[in-house]
């Protein structure tokens, strides 16, 4: 992976408050994830379903990013993280994936990727509303992303953010809650 | 980043609830209500609350990774007595696998194609079951034979058919192979039969893409995955699902329309695109944002960039019109147009004439044979004879009547403009029948002069001034020889010659010429006025293009004064000279005879018929002229005249297209760059039509301009590479001109993402002979340029643009302001003039040799008014400069070998110290006030 270096780079070198870097990592950690979840998928078993710890050491380790990180990248890499996640199946849902034109690489294609109608409108929503509380509040969000797409547990996350679980706790409550309420408004 | 309202309410909610960190619920509400928040947030404060106990069970229960269920695979299973043995490939609704039948002892694979188990069931069973009864209609070499369809216990759905052994899609293949055009062609005309006999049983493919189109270990073509192919009576049917590759899609396709035939030839003609282009043949939309109008756009950009002979290019238009009734009507008719196209026979897709159909001919018979040039010289010679046999000399005219007509229709023309359009087949032809009547033309002298003066105006209608000189040498020395000589016409054709000389760049023997001319004809004051007046005017442009003002103003006074000693002039002539004068003054920044030149020949085209062309030329200068004077409203007037009168005659003249890009400069100037934009791509669309590669590099040049000042470079240098591309297809003639046109070109390319393009055009511009530039700046600031990519000192780690700053930089918004900023850079050099390497220096003597002997140009460079161009190239400089001063003070590098050289050969002509001072003197000097004129 060629572009593990950059990433290092970037996430060493520059502040990544500075939203033009958060970015600019974003695009170069998507096509990354992108690729470590497609090999992961294929060798699975069958029998198996996906493991996001797995998928998540995965990742960790490729990355390369052992404890000579400081803490806060280590914040960042995983919220970024999280958030590809989330577009690159979000993506896969809404059917957007380019793959189908590359001809025959197995992926996960449509019909493969949920078993009711429901579930899919249901993340549509949480999507849509993700989107809106990253406005009133990107640090729920963020938090709802590790938890449901990355796959932390809160403790993980109390962790990760320097912080502890009841507080991190309550956080949650409040994101599910305003969740709730954005997708019944628009309802 | 503007939230909206009730987003903005909510977060309030949120903060005022943690706000209330201790607090109990109930103690919460009861804050609220002796709260005065709006009543909206009040609400939503009791909605956080209570939605706190419901629960999520999407998000609370599971992640996501334990909601996606994994297919299985079915490898190894047992399908209708097949057993799968690998799969080779999927697609949205269906996998396609490889299986042997079981217990059998033939050891033939197969394959098998499944329904994907989650596919919803009843749309795709539709298109499943026709699938079946489709195949099973068809039977040819080329097409996968289907074997059986059936279903297994559990409901999967299959077909069984031929394996193709080692295929290979036909876009690897033609990769792979290495074909070229004439093997694509045929292999796309053996496509286009097989299509044929499939719609003959009323089978639309629907689906053609490279995929689909398969080539098997013995080179065997096969088309598969009719998958979605319709009965041509299920057509109709508005409910069936859409479901095909975008590449290829047809507009009506993917506009969801009614589905023919014709989908099918707009899909082949795409993937013939495809495979002779190499990149999409279709430009990237969304189907919600289509219009098809971008496909004909784009698919007129890939062809102008290929070297494809026209027929080809128009089977590709053709087949992949918009308008499917524009298309081939079947796939037969596109079958056989390719066939026609390998064999060099005229082709149905391209406009018939005259011309094109003895193109043809020619250049299916050899030379020795061309009927065409035989027939020419049947009525030579037998115009000949009959001069023999007649005592008398006939006249020119019914001597060679019949091949005068000949060649007389040859330039026919309908174009009101006569532009310099690419006639590349009457060029052929002419030279073809100078090769063979050498012997005719040797004797015929009265033929000859005609004949050589109609070759003359067609090489100076392509551009070719070189071989137009050679022609009119031809022609003069053909008058100048034998006994009876006429002299008045040998005259006129030296003074043709003049003009010819200053077109291919050769000043200096056109001015000595032109003087010598001038001296001979005195002597004949009975002479056709016109020649003098001609005469007067190459050497004023020669004068004008070396900067030799003073000469040039001199000769322009004596023009005119000789002009209104001859009254009785040519009104058309006196409109031309009047014209051409009006641009040399202006160039000696005579403002007040220039603007009155031109108003005068501007009334006098528009009153004189068929005078659209020179008149739409001499608004067009004019109009340039005002900007440059910061008279854009006059400006705009003139090229609103300009488009008007071409718009009348015909809307997709190239003409147009070259005022569209001079007018879309302006609109840039005062800030409408939208509209430049679009007014600029108006016209390349049209020069992309036209193939008209002299003005397309100009086109491009100006749609680079517009990308620097957006500061986008990407596409500014991908720009400039295109017109450097057209650059390359001219014959080019003025060696000075494009020089000129790229140094700027030149510049750009020197910042270091772009170094390896610079490197590329340097390889191109080395190829080209310069023999008659070599005393001119351009050339000079050339030789620089080559010696600072050599260096990679100079290179420039900035992205952004370096003209956007000096010419849009707020701060720099006055023309005193600009002046100061480049005193200040000049004061700097002036200090650190010591510390400089070598280069640096190199650089300002290239900067002062433009600008040194005319202050004037330099103060209109300052002004708002610049010509667009110029202010680049000097805004550019100037900044590279900087750099370069940037760079001397951090390092103490030393000049490589070669740029000493060019260094040294500068410093005899020049000398630095003083120039610069005075240089700086005069700016220091000179007042604000625009120079007077």
């Amino acid at each position: 992976m060629q572009i593990t270096h950059e990433i290092t780079q970037l996430l060493e070198s520059k502040d990544l408050t500075q939203k033009q870097h958060i970015n600019e990592l974003f695009d170069l950690l998507y096509l990354e994830i992108k690729a470590i979840a497609r090999s992961q998928l294929n060798k699975l078993n069958p029998d198996q379903s996906l493991s996001a710890t797995v998928l998540v050491n995965e990742c960790y380790l490729k990355l390369n990013m052992a404890s000579d990180l400081k803490l806060r990248n280590r914040k960042h890499f995983f919220c970024i993280a999280a958030k590809c996640m989330r577009y690159y199946l979000m993506d896969l849902l809404k059917g957007k994936s380019s793959q189908k034109r590359e001809g025959h690489e197995t992926e996960l294609s449509l019909t493969q990727l949920t078993l009711e109608e429901e579930l899919n409108i249901e993340l549509y929503q949480l999507d849509e509303a993700l989107n809106e509380l990253e406005q009133i509040d990107p640090e729920l969000a963020r938090i709802v992303e590790l938890r449901f797409f990355w796959g932390f547990s809160l403790d993980d996350i109390a962790k990760l953010f320097e912080s502890n679980t009841a507080k991190v706790y309550q956080q949650w409550l409040m994101a599910k809650s305003l969740l709730l309420n954005l997708i019944d408004g628009d309802a | 980043m503007a939230m909206r309202k009730s987003l903005h309410e909510w977060k309030q909610a949120k903060e005022f609830y943690e706000s209330c960190e201790q607090l109990t619920e109930t103690e919460i509400l009861h804050q609220l209500e002796n709260s005065d928040l709006d009543f909206a947030i009040q609400l939503k404060i009791r909605q956080l609350i209570e939605k706190r106990h419901d629960e999520f069970e999407l998000i609370e229960s599971k992640n996501i990774h334990q909601l996606l269920p994994k297919e299985r695979p079915l490898i190894g299973k047992n399908i209708g007595g097949y057993q799968l043995i690998k799969e080779l490939g999927s697609g949205g609704m269906s996998t396609v696998y490889l299986a042997k039948k079981i217990d059998s002892k033939i050891q033939k694979h197969v394959a098998i194609k499944i329904l994907s188990p989650y596919a919803t069931a009843d749309k795709y069973l539709q298109l499943f079951k026709r699938e079946q009864q489709s195949l099973a209609q068809l039977n040819h070499n080329n097409i996968v034979s289907l074997h059986h369809a059936g279903q297994t216990e559990d409901g999967t759905h299959y077909l069984v058919m031929d394996h193709i052994q080692q295929a290979r899609d036909i876009y690897h293949y033609s990769l792979e192979q290495k074909l070229d055009i004439s093997q694509i062609a045929e292999l796309i005309q053996l496509v286009a039969q097989t299509l044929s006999y499939a719609h003959r049983q009323n089978i639309i493919h629907r689906d053609l893409k490279p995929a689909n189109i398969l080539i098997d270990s013995n080179g065997t073509m096969k088309i598969v995955d009719f998958g979605i192919a319709l009965f041509a009576k299920d057509a109709n049917n508005r409910d069936s699902t859409r479901v095909f590759t975008l590449d290829s899609a047809s507009p009506e396709q993917i506009q969801g329309e009614k589905i023919d035939f014709r989908t099918d030839i707009f899909s082949l003609g795409a993937l013939l695109l495809q495979l002779l282009s190499l990149q999409s043949p279709t430009p990237k939309a969304k189907p919600s944002h289509y219009n098809p109008t971008n496909v004909s756009k784009h698919v007129s950009r890939l062809l102008a960039q290929t070297q494809l002979k026209p027929d080809l290019k128009n089977i590709i238009q053709t087949a992949m019109h918009i308008d499917r009734n524009r298309r081939y009507k079947s796939m037969d008719d596109f079958a056989k147009d390719l066939c026609r196209y390998l064999n060099n026979e005229p082709v149905s897709a391209s406009p018939d004439s005259y011309f094109y159909r003895s193109k043809k001919f020619l250049q299916r018979n050899t030379l020795g044979s061309s009927l065409f040039g035989i027939i020419v010289l049947l009525v030579i010679v037998s115009a000949l004879l009959s001069i023999n046999n007649n005592a008398q000399l006939q006249s020119f005219e019914d001597r060679n009547k019949q091949s005068m007509l000949i060649i007389d229709a040859l330039f026919e023309q309908a174009d009101p403009f006569l532009s310099g359009k690419n006639s590349e087949e009457l060029v052929t032809l002419l030279e073809k029948i100078e090769k063979e009547k050498l012997t005719v033309l040797a004797s015929d002298k009265e033929f000859a002069d005609y004949f050589y003066e109609k070759m003359t105006l067609v090489y100076n209608q392509n551009g070719n001034y070189h071989k137009a000189l050679e022609s009119k040498r031809k022609q003069i020395q053909l008058l100048s020889s034998g006994s009876k000589i006429n002299q008045p016409r040998l005259f006129a054709k030296q003074s043709d010659e003049l003009s010819l000389l200053h077109a291919t760049g050769d000043y200096s023997q056109s001015i000595s010429k032109a003087k010598t001319f001038l001296a001979k004809i005195a002597k004949y004051p009975e002479l056709d006025p016109a020649l003098t007046l001609n005469a007067y005017t190459t050497l004023s442009k020669c004068y004008s293009t070396l900067n030799r003002t003073a000469e040039d103003n001199l000769v322009l006074k004596q023009a005119l004064s000789y002009m209104q000693e001859h009254p009785d002039l040519n009104p058309e002539f006196k409109a031309d000279l009047l014209g051409s004068m009006a641009i040399s003054y202006y160039k000696n920044n005579n403002k007040t005879l220039s603007n009155q030149l031109f108003d005068e020949t501007i009334q006098l085209n528009r009153t004189l018929p068929n005078r659209k062309k020179t008149l739409v030329a001499n608004l067009r200068n004019y109009a340039t002229a005002n900007v440059n004077y910061g008279d854009f409203a006059k400006a705009e007037n003139l090229y609103q005249e300009s488009i008007s009168i071409i718009k009348t005659i015909d809307p997709k003249h190239p003409t147009l297209a070259s005022v569209y890009f001079r007018y879309s400069a302006l609109l840039a100037r005062t800030n409408r760059l939208s509209k430049a934009k679009i007014l600029i791509e108006t016209a390349i669309n049209i020069l992309i039509e036209a193939q008209d590669d002299v003005e397309l590099f100009m086109a491009y040049q100006y749609l680079a301009s517009i990308f620097l000042r957006e500061n986008n470079m990407l596409d500014a240098l991908k720009s400039i590479l295109l017109s450097h591309q057209h650059m390359q297809k001219q014959y080019s003639l003025d060696n000075s001109r494009m020089l000129k046109k790229f140094n700027l070109s030149m510049w750009i390319l020197m910042i270091k993402p772009y170094q390896k393009h610079a490197t590329e055009v340097l390889r191109f511009l080395n190829e080209t002979d310069y023999s008659h530039s070599i005393n001119t700046n351009e050339y000079k600031i050339f030789q620089v340029q080559q010696a600072l990519i050599s260096h990679s000192a100079v290179y420039n780690d900035h992205k952004l643009s370096l003209i956007s700053h000096y010419l849009y930089d707020p701060k720099l918004s006055s023309n005193d302001k600009k002046i100061q900023w480049l005193q200040k850079h000049i004061e700097l050099a002036k200090e650190t003039a010591n510390h400089y390497p070598e280069i640096i220096k190199a650089y300002l003597h290239v900067w002062m040799l433009e600008f040194k002997e005319n202050n004037a140009i330099f103060s209109r460079y300052c002004q708002a008014s610049s010509p667009w161009v110029n202010a680049q190239e000097f805004a550019l400089k100037i900044n590279l400069m900087q750099q370069c001063i940037n760079y001397a003070s951090r390092y103490n590098d030393k000049a490589p070998l070669k740029f000493n050289q060019v260094l040294d050969s500068l410093k005899q002509q020049t000398k630095v110290q003083t120039i610069l001072e005075e240089f700086v003197n005069s700016l220091t000097n000179s007042n604000n006030t625009p120079h007077s004129l």
